[in-house]
């Protein structure tokens, strides 16, 4: 049974500077530790922008988690599917529930912002589906809570470096996810290069 | 609490000379927790991270010279380095020079198909530079960096 759900809000800072943080891997299990505390890398296709990675906790003990393709479609949009548990043999909502997540930054053009629109889509079998409410209330509380600490972050850089100051990930030196067609598609102080879809 | 392992390197209870050559608030060593990471506001906007050591005190600024992440929220490691909270850089405590980046083995093989817009060996050197102080009467004062002054 297919569930839909949509997660809505602004991101206050220009697209080209939310792009850049959802890119900037090397923060995901420092600043987001408490969800997760291994980022390991399974297989990459650069020609598709395409990663398959494993995100791991520690609990009681075991190292548990789950594997899940992401896929980055430039210029702003993220996709996360075959999302599987690990090990494999886990009691997981993972083994019967199918999720798809699609999140698309687009631009408030008056205030140089960012609509950040997150777009699940479930496949429950029956007798999840009285849980249907639940899970888009756990998945919406994980979202918030980490764009949240995004957010601080963009918050902070923009007080201490300017708002549109995305130098740092246009450095040679810094390493971001796909960064060839981050380059494409923005250029210094967040100005996009090509229109935004 | 720190108290009797923070000599006084200025005896006397006068504060140093000349008073615009330090921040206006001076820290108090005897409420600093020791081998934790201290946040303290200086004055005038300037915030720093106080870790006392066995004999000295280690202050920065609040700000990893990476990003900007907010080193007041950093773990103070085993090895005496001080890890920032939001890409895991390390910095020795007693240089303040960045001693690791753990993305390079986390993120190794992305790295290492990483497009030629990324170039590792331009790199800069990153690091902590530690504020020198004077401690009097149990209060460390902070020195200006000698631009600030």
């Amino acid at each position: 049974m297919k569930y839909h759900f949509t997660v809505e809000y602004e991101i206050d800072c220009p697209v080209a500077i939310a792009v850049a943080v959802y890119l900037d891997a090397e923060h995901y299990i420092f600043l987001h530790k408490k969800y997760s505390d291994t980022y390991e890398v399974l297989s990459y296709e650069p020609e598709t922008c395409k990663i398959f990675i494993r995100e791991s906790w520690e609990l009681l003990g075991l190292r548990i988690g789950q594997t899940c393709m992401t896929e980055y479609v430039p210029p702003a949009e993220f996709l996360n599917y075959d999302i599987e548990p690990y090990p494999r043999w886990l009691p997981s909502v993972h083994h019967v529930m199918k999720t798809r997540t699609r999140v698309v930054y687009t631009e408030i053009p008056e205030r140089n912002s960012t609509w950040s629109t997150l777009e699940i889509d479930l496949d429950l079998p029956f007798w999840l589906w009285p849980f249907r409410r639940w899970i888009e209330r756990a998945i919406t509380r994980l979202k918030v809570e980490k764009d949240e600490q995004d957010i601080d972050m963009i918050r902070r850089r923009a007080a201490l470096f300017g708002r549109e100051n995305n130098s740092i990930y246009l450095a040679d030196h810094q390493f971001i996810l796909h960064k060839d067609h981050y380059l494409k598609h923005f250029g210094p102080n967040s100005k996009p290069l090509a229109p935004l879809a | 609490m720190v108290d009797a392992s923070i000599r006084a390197t200025n005896p006397g209870n006068t504060p140093p000379e000349p008073p615009d050559a330090f921040y206006p608030q001076p820290i108090e060593v005897s409420g600093l927790r020791p081998g934790a990471v201290n946040v303290r506001d200086l004055g005038e906007g300037v915030h720093v991270v106080v870790v006392p050591g066995q004999d000295r005190l280690h202050v920065f600024r609040d700000i990893c010279p990476h990003m900007g992440g907010p080193l007041g929220e950093a773990a103070v490691c085993k090895d005496a380095t001080l890890e920032c909270p939001w890409h895991g850089y390390r910095f020795r405590l007693e240089t303040g020079h960045l001693v690791d980046n753990p993305n390079e083995r986390i993120m190794a093989e992305l790295r290492r198909r990483a497009p030629d817009c990324f170039k590792p060996d331009k790199a800069p050197r990153y690091a902590l530079t530690p504020m020198a102080y004077q401690v009097v009467g149990g209060r460390a004062y902070v020195q200006r960096r000698r631009s600030e002054a």
